[in-house]
């Protein structure tokens, strides 16, 4: 396998293009698994539906764009609402991802485990 | 697939339950395939941003940009056991406050998966023992 190394990669019309930095997927529910991941050194599982991304390079600054999906409450089960998720903290090592049930509207419930939580990591 | 993980407690704060840090599959591989910079270059990166948080300026801290290209071109500490990893990776992700005090209990440890509760209320009601 080859590998190919460059600092920035651009359309051919000089668009600049960024894949994700980063990126984990953990399950919360039953043991905390990390299930795959790009440039993540470690997930710690801080308490229900509290969880902490590692990175395995530090980024120059926080100025890095975090993306969360949240996850299934049952294994491979929708749980008939949305669930939330977000960024509770962020630094140039770590990144922390807590999620909650859904409430109703925009309202955030109490903090739920989850399975197949993700988080990608934009950055220059 | 490795089947050590590390459970720890913050000592800064005593009421959190104890927390479960999972190795990268991947991470681990580049460890032992010998890939990693020396640890110094992460806590210099690690020092410097807390000293910008410390300082109120976190929001537009950048690290020094010869500080920062050191994590990829730093020469490599050569190929590390598995328990090597383990250690280097305490070292790189959990707080120094934790393992490099001596407190009059343990506030971490290097254990097998099988021994960590797959429940969570049993997971949450966790503390570390001697």
């Amino acid at each position: 396998m080859s590998t190919i190394k460059v600092n920035t990669l651009q359309t051919t019309s000089g668009a600049e293009l960024s894949p994700a930095k980063i990126w984990g997927v953990v399950s919360g529910k039953s043991s905390f698994t990390l299930h795959d991941d790009v440039n993540i050194s470690s997930a710690t599982d801080s308490g229900t539906g509290r969880y902490t991304f590692s990175f395995g390079i530090t980024l120059s600054n926080t100025n890095y764009c975090p993306t969360t999906s949240d996850g299934y409450n049952i294994v491979n089960s929708w749980d008939q609402s949305i669930g939330f998720s977000r960024v509770p903290f962020r630094s140039t090592t770590s990144a922390g991802i807590n999620t909650s049930t859904h409430i109703s509207g925009v309202t955030a419930g109490t903090e739920e485990d989850k399975d197949k939580l993700s988080m990608a990591i934009f950055s220059n | 697939m490795t089947n050590y993980r590390v459970i720890y407690e913050d000592p800064d704060h005593p009421e959190q339950t104890a927390m479960v840090l999972v190795p990268s599959d991947n991470w681990l591989s580049d460890a032992m395939d010998g890939k990693l910079p020396p640890i110094s270059v992460y806590w210099e990166l690690q020092d410097d941003e807390q000293k910008a948080i410390d300082e109120g300026r976190h929001s537009t801290f950048k690290h020094d940009p010869s500080k920062w290209e050191k994590q990829f071109t730093a020469p490599r500490i050569g190929k590390l056991t598995e328990e090597e990893a383990m250690e280097y990776l305490v070292m790189k992700d959990i707080p120094r406050r934790v393992w490099s005090v001596e407190y009059n209990r343990p506030m971490f440890k290097i254990v097998k998966k099988e021994q960590i509760p797959t429940n969570r209320q049993f997971r949450n009601a966790w503390e570390m023992t001697q």
